[in-house]
């Protein structure tokens, strides 16, 4: 089976947990779904891992790149191990 | 006496005629003693029980061969055996030695390949007959040889018939001969013009004959009517093989092919049953014909895998490896490691969205190469004997042997050498009239390469295995990512990659940057890379069933020199009907004219009244029926489709009007109604203007989606690495 067939396979296993979600919680799953497809090539180099784990591994890294874009946009750098360099505003 | 070697053919037990044309245009018949043979190994002790038991009807021999690539010679019994004998005699001795003691090779080699390997032959070779024999003067490596001499004509008869569906018991109205634009018409009395067709042909010279449909009805049907009307035919230079008994009530099934009608001393191609001859042509069936050493007329007829095999026998045949005749080759795996090494080339989805100045690279023939450069072959990977000093196979850790080259890549490097040479040579020459014909002779030959890839995994490929298969893969997918990684190095994006295909941006990088990277990348691979162009523009399409998800291969754009090039939108489909494909061609062509992002919104916008003036005809009526024909092909029994799919009704339609329809054969309807047979009824039954508006009018509108849509998306919201539009 392909890595594509095996991600369709492990994601028909969350069909009842995709029933439950509520609309906007769904589309964020599926957008999620959507996200790791797009790391397919990747994923079909490491066959013996199972298949989970690429998911998790594919969703990390969508997360990762959207946070890249995120902060162009915003003009900031977050660094991994540097605090925020933004000056939160309490809320409290 | 010098001639070309037109075709050969066997002659009753222990003959061969070979058909020459010589040069100075006459045709003779020149006869060989010969006979194909078989070859038996055991144990020597039962071997020589066995000659003495067969040597009284047959003439055998002790000779030495390897019965395994790369493994030495062993004796074995060499057997005689009359044409159309061996598989008899090869299952009787595998019965005497209760299919434990003997082993019998080459049976399925076809008698006339034998021939030609033994004397080293080739269709239309040049050879010198004198009376110790014949010497062949030209080689299959060169790439200009001589095909003037031979003579083709299209030959085509019309039946009177009031059915749909001819039958044999229809009379033959008249038959025509095309030869160098000329049309010549037998008609008359049907006994009158079989007279003449004899005749015609033979003082017309004609060589080869090309029929649409004459191995399946057309020559039956001419030899039947002959019969019918106590006239000898013959179509080919001595009498024709009688194959054919068939009873007045046969009729022509279209598409369905019993078996080939081969001629004697002319060649007869049936178009229709020809799937080289029908993608390269003439010239593309006798380069192939050529290279693998087959006779024209088999080549016709052989798929492409058996052309294939023929280079691979042939390679066996001069270095005396015996071809074995049942495989016995079963080979475990266990799910993790067939987990590991079953998997395809590498893709690289692209992003969805239009992109600007994109170029594609080509890997040429990376499979054939990749097999020729790292010897693999199914006795070479995992080897017995170069366990630890072989070449790795990245991934998977297999070995290829160091100490034997593989039958596979001794097959394949004259094919691939060969092509490379036509592609040069392409490029040189200006005549167009030579430039189609070596693009014709390296079309064939790529098809022959594309096999070549696809057998080594085959149950039945002689010299194939599943290992080999799957290191051709992982070597493929090795390459590929290092092509990547050096575009990405160098400053390109690369955004599209399938198998040996890269599509790499960069923004205003021009010819010579991208010629310079795919140069760089032929140095550090060692593998050929072709540029094979730059897009103005192009698009990457999204998966149709999941928006959000990209599709490999849907896309189209635009090279800057003009070229389209699309992939998997509807216009490439064959059940799309023409009348959608000619439209979004249309609307592909009006995109095509934008020169920046601002003039494809433009063009975008205007090729939505392309749409309109095509749903406006649809609407009115003003339609040919043709345009709106659909094909599909029949993927079982019309009568087991569960749910009622046009294709099923359609061939229902055809069932009820007396012509039978198998699956895999396809037909062409057109949707007339919502329900029942109206759903689809074939092109041959269906009356103008009876169509079905909707459906047409809904494929008019998603083609023009698929072209529209991601151009007026991509500006609304300019491409970026992840699209946060999508979420």
């Amino acid at each position: 089976m392909t890595y594509r067939q095996r991600l369709q396979l492990e994601l028909d296993k969350w069909r009842n947990f995709r029933r439950a979600l509520l609309r906007d919680e769904r589309e964020a799953f599926d957008g999620l779904v959507d996200q790791v497809f797009r790391l397919c090539h990747a994923g079909s180099m490491y066959p013996e891992r199972d298949t989970f784990d690429l998911f998790m591994m594919s969703a990390l890294i969508s997360h990762e790149g959207r946070l890249k874009t995120l902060e162009k946009e915003l003009r900031l750098g977050m660094k991994v191990d540097e605090r925020l360099p933004i000056r939160h505003k309490s809320i409290w | 006496m010098r001639g070309y070697l037109l075709d050969i053919n066997p002659s009753g037990r222990d003959e061969v005629i070979l058909w020459i044309k010589c040069l100075d245009g006459r045709v003779v018949s020149h006869r060989i003693k010969w006979m194909p043979r078989i070859y038996v190994h055991g144990s020597l002790e039962n071997l020589v029980k066995l000659g003495r038991l067969i040597s009284q009807r047959y003439l055998i021999d002790f000779v030495e061969r390897s019965v395994k690539p790369g493994s030495p010679p062993e004796t074995v019994l060499e057997i005689k055996v009359p044409f159309g004998d061996k598989r008899r005699l090869a299952n009787l001795i595998l019965d005497l030695g209760n299919h434990q003691l003997f082993k019998v090779y080459n049976v399925d080699l076809p008698s006339m390949q034998e021939f030609l390997y033994q004397y080293d032959l080739h269709p239309t070779a040049l050879i010198d007959l004198s009376s110790d024999g014949f010497k062949v003067l030209d080689s299959i490596e060169d790439l200009d040889y001589d095909l003037s001499w031979v003579r083709v004509a299209h030959l085509d008869a019309k039946v009177e018939t009031s059915s749909i569906a001819p039958k044999f018991s229809d009379r033959l109205e008249e038959v025509v001969i095309e030869m160098d634009g000329e049309r010549i018409v037998l008609d008359g009395a049907e006994d009158g013009i079989l007279q003449d067709l004899t005749k015609t042909l033979d003082d017309l010279d004609i060589d080869v004959i090309i029929t649409d449909g004459g191995d399946s009805f057309l020559l039956p049907y001419l030899h039947y009517r002959a019969h019918a009307n106590g006239v000898k035919l013959r179509l080919g230079r001595s009498r024709d093989p009688r194959m054919f008994k068939p009873s007045p009530s046969t009729y022509f099934s279209y598409g369905r092919v019993y078996w080939g009608f081969k001629l004697r001393g002319r060649i007869h191609i049936d178009s229709s049953n020809s799937m080289l001859y029908h993608e390269t042509g003439l010239d593309g069936l006798i380069e192939v014909s050529r290279v693998a050493r087959i006779p024209i007329q088999d080549a016709a007829r052989y798929t492409i895998g058996s052309c294939m095999s023929s280079l691979q026998y042939y390679q066996a045949y001069r270095l005396g490896v015996l071809i074995p005749w049942k495989l016995s080759r079963t080979v475990y795996m266990d799910c993790w490691s067939l987990n590991r090494a079953d998997r395809g080339g590498l893709i690289l989805d692209a992003r969805t969205g239009v992109y600007w100045n994109v170029a594609e690279l080509d890997f040429k023939s990376l499979y054939p190469t990749l097999m020729l450069k790292h010897n693999i072959s199914g006795e070479t990977v995992n080897c017995e004997c170069c366990k630890d000093d072989g070449e790795r196979i990245p991934e998977l850790g297999y070995h290829v042997c160091k100490r034997w080259r593989g039958i596979v890549p001794r097959a394949i490097e004259l094919p691939l050498r060969k092509r490379m040479r036509y592609k040069d040579v392409i490029k040189q020459v200006r005549d167009s009239r030579l430039r189609t014909l070596y693009k014709s002779r390296s079309d064939a030959l790529k098809w022959i390469l594309v096999t070549a890839f696809g057998y080594l995994g085959y149950r039945n490929a002689k010299f194939g295995s599943r290992e080999a298969h799957l290191a051709v893969c992982a070597l493929a997918r090795d390459v590929l990512l290092k092509a990547i990684r050096i575009a990405e190095e160098n400053g390109f994006e690369v955004i599209h990659g399938i198998v040996d295909s890269l599509w790499v941006q960069k923004d205003n990088a021009d010819d010579q940057d991208y010629l310079e990277l795919a140069k760089k990348i032929e140095d550090e691979t060692s593998l050929p890379i072709s540029f094979e162009g730059r897009y103005r523009w192009i698009a990457f399409l999204p998966s149709k069933t999941h928006p959000g998800r990209p599709a490999n291969n849907r896309y189209f754009g635009v090279f800057l020199d003009g070229r389209l090039k699309y992939r998997g939108i509807e216009a490439r489909r064959r059940d799309t009907p023409p009348i959608v494909r000619k439209m979004q061609l249309e609307i592909l062509e009006k995109l095509a004219e934008a020169r920046d992002p601002e003039q494809l919104r433009e063009k975008a916008l205007e090729a939505i009244e392309i749409y309109r003036g095509y749903a406006r005809r649809l609407i009115l009526g003003d339609v040919s029926i043709e345009d709106l024909a659909m094909t599909q092909v029949l993927s079982m029994d019309p009568d087991d489709y569960v749910v009622e799919a046009r294709q099923a009704v359609a061939a229902k339609h055809l069932e009820r009007a007396g012509i039978s329809v198998v699956p895999g054969q396809a037909v062409t309807y057109v949707i007339a109604g919502t329900s029942g047979l109206s759903k689809a009824v074939p092109i041959q039954l269906i009356e103008e203007g009876s169509y079905r508006l909707k459906p047409y009018l809904t494929m008019l509108e998603k083609a023009t989606h698929t072209m529209i849509t991601p151009i007026l998306e991509s500006l609304k919201a300019p491409h970026r690495i992840y699209d946060m539009n999508s979420m």
